[in-house]
């Protein structure tokens, strides 16, 4: 087997700078189509006098083919890790690799705080509510948690801050808690509201995906087996039942921290969070087009290994699943 | 103070979705214009902005000026913050988390603390109190001298030209303890005007220095107007008399920079900025706040702040409510709890108008509005006064005229076009276009990205089909793509607003509407007005010139009709009892060394 993965292995990583070049040269492309002139949106509302504005579009790379352009670009990011700098931030003269930093890093708190909830709250909830097949437990959780999923996320934002600043606040108070009403820089108690609307959504879908998981596993004759041995019934749902049934979301795991790194534009929008989200949608009402390929640049990279990651992490799981030469 | 700006919009756009991002005092007129916002939120999303960014432009202008471009801007990020503000729960008095002799406020990001770059709303509120120049304004835009000892001596040359002698204090010093000399003043003005710095306003702002626009196209190396006279006398000789001269000289373009400083890192020397303004820049956290700190030996007596926090994300009323901010937008959805006698924040609640204007512009090159009858017409047609008190609730007040209150020339009892739906429907008969096929599918176009227009808008929209039986379509453009498309003329009928940088008539009807002017959106040319105009440059009369002024307002609101002026921009805040020395700046000024907190 190992030597079929390592081929296996190789010949994906070869597609990944090649998967890269071509997301790269869409978004490129697409930057040059967008409507919407760097320049003049820097300029502002005034009408910027035409020799300064092609000068500034000289010093900004504007000028020249698209091929050329795309050609320096391109040159920048693979010799020297160049994204270029934000054409809005001007001075002082901000990377986008600066502008970003601190972001990922805020997004990515966020998003593993509330990815880490979804799994130890949604699979507990999934178990019990297939073990309480039959009763009115099983939907009485699942749609318990479907109305968190149900609320268009831009409406939870407003709900949950309304009831932690205004309505329950006495109730945080007893802890010491002054949960502010928008994000505050130094205040750790900034972080319940996101991390309440980042994970509150997604309950639901964990926990349903786990029931599935685990009411099949029980169907299967091993676990028959397993009772018919006369193990006591909480052994089997330990040892037998969920073991089995958790596979199914070690892969899922992989791609769904991808996912949170990204941020979630309304939640960060919304509570004024300066992660990547917000930024996102930020750059692109500014046409600051150099961040917006490095964000493009970064997330892209981030989902293209972690599908290779997933697809190597099958083989380890699922003994069934092989890859090797073509014909096999 | 930014480039007069037009005011910027916001990223989540309603109508004046011009509005200076982040600034907030702008900020809250952008709310107010959005009043739509609960349901436009719904569909509108996340947008950011902004920048803040434009507003005046800025926002956003990114904002340019709003936008705050930006908005934005722009601006961008107030808005989103704001978004979550729509609860109007009555709070009781939380315990004040607060430190003593420290403000905290919200606007949006700067995106240059750099003088010569800055061209919105945004960044200039936060370069004004970091740096200084000659002149300055005070928050009743007063021209004060600030590095200059007194205002300048004024000498009439023969050769038409005129000389202004300035003198500066002794104990003016950058915030590294320099003192500040002539030579830095000459030096910053040809570094912020010089052809490498890419200074989108230096052109408008210290183009009329005798040789200013040589050098900055870069023909010449030096600008010959500027005249080192010894240590502390600086004369500056403008091209002509024009009386507007020494407002323009308060604009960043003519602050004192540290030429050590810029020239040993020039894109980052900001990061750390020496300037010669009551506040040091103490901490920029990016995306989240910065923090400001005065300078102990600040030349007009140090601020008595402890320090400023300004955040960029939020300002409204719910973080008020909870002490989060000591000074807050209110917008119209807030107004009303605002507006009631009796409560808390009422009597916080603050008001005071703004240098700028709300209005419909049309592209008189473009049929049908190419006829000043078929402007006239729409313009009898709009109920501004219902409109007012129906949809805004009067927070704003109603344009008659194109001059806000308190720029000079502004008249009280100037009237525009009245409101008078049968004299429209006869205009429009008279009109060439009676019956004309062009008069369905006019297209508005307005800045922005919402679910709705907005209920403004909305309303005059409909007071077009009702009263004229025309069909008006409102077309939303991303501010991005707005002033540029707006530049080229590709509007027939717009919607947007123009806050002034300085306090002289001459920043809004000169640059707006000289024929060939960059800045002239309708695409104006008259004989006329542009003879007042010329005359008004030089006249030295101060009533004569307000007249002149005057008389080219009225051609452009009455006869021409080349503007409909909707609403005078307004600031509406809720200040805390605390906060004392305070009042809502009438456009971008030093204020916050005046600043006290009480205990």
């Amino acid at each position: 087997m190992s030597g079929g993965l390592l081929l296996f292995i190789v010949r994906r990583m070869m597609i990944v700078p090649p998967t890269l070049f071509v997301i790269l040269f869409i978004t490129f492309a697409l930057t040059q189509i967008a409507p919407g002139d760097p320049v003049r949106i820097i300029t502002g509302s005034r009408a910027p006098d035409p020799v300064i504005a092609e000068r500034i579009r000289e010093e900004f790379g504007l000028n020249g083919g698209f091929l050329e352009r795309f050609g320096n670009y391109f040159w920048g990011v693979v010799s020297e890790g160049d994204l270029g700098p934000s054409y809005f931030f001007r001075s002082p003269q901000r990377t986008v690799q600066e502008l970003l930093g601190e972001r990922i890093w805020i997004s990515a708190q966020l998003g593993l705080i509330s990815l880490g909830l979804t799994y130890l709250i949604g699979i507990p909830l999934g178990i019990f509510a297939a073990l309480k097949r039959g009763t009115w437990k099983d939907p009485g959780t699942i749609s318990g948690l479907m109305v968190f999923d149900a609320i268009h996320i831009i409406v939870l934002v407003q709900l949950i801050i309304w009831l932690s600043v205004f309505v329950l606040d006495d109730f945080f108070n007893l802890f010491g808690l002054n949960i502010p009403s928008l994000w505050t820089p130094g205040n750790a108690a900034s972080y319940i509201i996101p991390v309440l609307v980042l994970t509150l959504p997604g309950l639901a879908g964990m926990a349903r995906f786990v029931r599935v998981s685990v009411l099949t596993v029980m169907d299967e004759e091993y676990v028959r087996t397993a009772r018919a041995k006369g193990l006591r019934e909480r052994t089997v749902i330990l040892r037998h039942v969920i073991r089995n049934a958790m596979l199914p979301l070690a892969t899922f795991f992989v791609l769904s921290i991808l996912t949170v790194i990204s941020g979630s534009i309304f939640v960060e929008t919304l509570y004024g969070i300066p992660g990547v989200g917000s930024f996102i949608f930020r750059s692109i009402t500014q046409r600051d087009f150099n961040v917006l390929l490095g964000i493009t640049l970064l997330l892209s990279t981030l989902i293209v290994v972690g599908n290779l990651l997933t697809d190597i992490l099958y083989v380890f799981i699922d003994p069934r699943i092989r890859y090797g030469s073509r014909g096999s | 103070m930014t480039a007069p700006k037009i005011l910027r919009t916001m990223g989540r756009g309603r109508w004046l979705r011009a509005l200076p991002l982040g600034r907030p005092w702008l900020t809250l007129l952008a709310l107010l214009l959005v009043a739509g916002l609960v349901a436009a939120a719904c569909g509108g999303g996340g947008d950011d902005s902004a920048p803040a960014s434009q507003s005046a432009e800025g926002s956003d202008r990114g904002e340019r000026d709003s936008g705050r471009d930006d908005g934005d801007g722009q601006s961008a990020d107030q808005a989103e913050a704001d978004q979550a503000d729509q609860s109007d729960q009555p709070r009781p008095a939380a315990p004040a988390a607060r430190q003593s002799g420290v403000l905290r406020i919200a606007r949006g990001e700067p995106i240059t603390l750099d003088p010569a770059l800055v061209t919105d709303v945004t960044s200039a509120s936060f370069v004004v109190e970091i740096f200084g120049g000659l002149v300055s304004l005070d928050p009743d835009l007063n021209i004060i001298p600030d590095l200059a000892e007194t205002l300048p001596t004024v000498r009439n040359n023969a050769d038409g030209t005129v000389t202004y002698t300035f003198v500066l204090r002794r104990d003016a010093l950058f915030q590294n303890g320099r003192r500040v000399t002539a030579a830095d003043v000459k030096w910053s003005i040809e570094r912020h005007a010089a052809p490498e710095t890419l200074s989108p306003t230096a052109i408008d702002y210290i183009g009329d220095i005798v040789g200013a626009r040589d050098y900055i196209r870069n023909q010449i190396d030096e600008i010959e107007g500027i005249q080192v006279i010894d240590e502390r006398t600086v004369e500056i000789t403008v091209d002509g008399p024009k009386p507007y001269f020494l407002a323009k000289l308060t604009y960043p373009t003519a602050f004192v920079v540290d030429r050590n400083q810029v020239e040993s890192d020039p894109n980052n020397w900001t990061r750390n900025p020496n300037g010669t303004g009551p506040f040091k820049l103490a901490e920029w956290r990016l995306g989240e706040q910065i923090v400001l700190e005065p300078f102990d030996r600040y030349h007009l007596g140090p601020a008595k702040l402890d320090s400023v926090q300004i955040r960029f994300a939020g300002g409204g009323l719910t973080q008020y409510e909870n002490d989060e901010v000591d000074i807050a937008d209110v917008n119209v959805n807030d107004i009303e709890s605002v507006r009631t006698p009796g409560t808390a924040l009422n009597a916080e609640f603050v008001s005071r108008s703004e240098l700028g204007v709300f209005y419909l512009g049309f592209n008189t090159k473009q049929p049908p509005f190419d006829d000043p009858r078929v402007r006239r017409a729409f313009g009898h047609a709009i109920d501004k006064e219902t409109i007012n008190t129906v949809v805004l609730q009067e927070v704003l007040p109603v344009a008659e005229g194109i001059i806000p209150p308190g720029l000079p020339g502004f008249d009280e009892n100037f009237r525009g076009l009245s409101f008078d739906p049968d004299l429209a429907v006869q205009l429009i008969e008279d009109s060439n276009y009676a019956g004309s096929p062009l008069l369905e599918g006019i297209r508005l176009t307005i800045s922005g990205a919402g679910a709705t227009p907005g209920p403004v808008i909305e309303a005059i929209q409909q007071m077009w089909l009702e009263n004229l039986g025309i069909p008006v379509e409102i077309q939303q453009v991303e501010t991005a793509n707005f002033f540029q498309e707006l530049d080229r003329g590709l509007y027939q009928l717009f919607n947007i607003g123009w806050i002034v940088d300085y306090p002289d008539p001459e920043n809004i009807l000169d640059l707006k509407f000289f024929s060939g002017s960059r800045q002239n959106d309708a695409d104006y040319t008259s004989d006329e007005v542009d003879a007042l105009l010329l005359q008004a440059r030089t006249e030295q009369d101060v009533q004569t010139r307000i007249d002149l002024y005057r008389r080219v307002e009225d051609i452009l609101v009455n006869e021409d009709a080349v503007w409909i002026p909707l609403f005078f921009s307004q600031t509406n805040q809720v200040v805390k009892p605390y906060v004392e020395g305070y009042v809502p700046p009438r456009s971008v000024v030093p204020i916050l060394r005046f600043i006290t907190i009480a205990e």
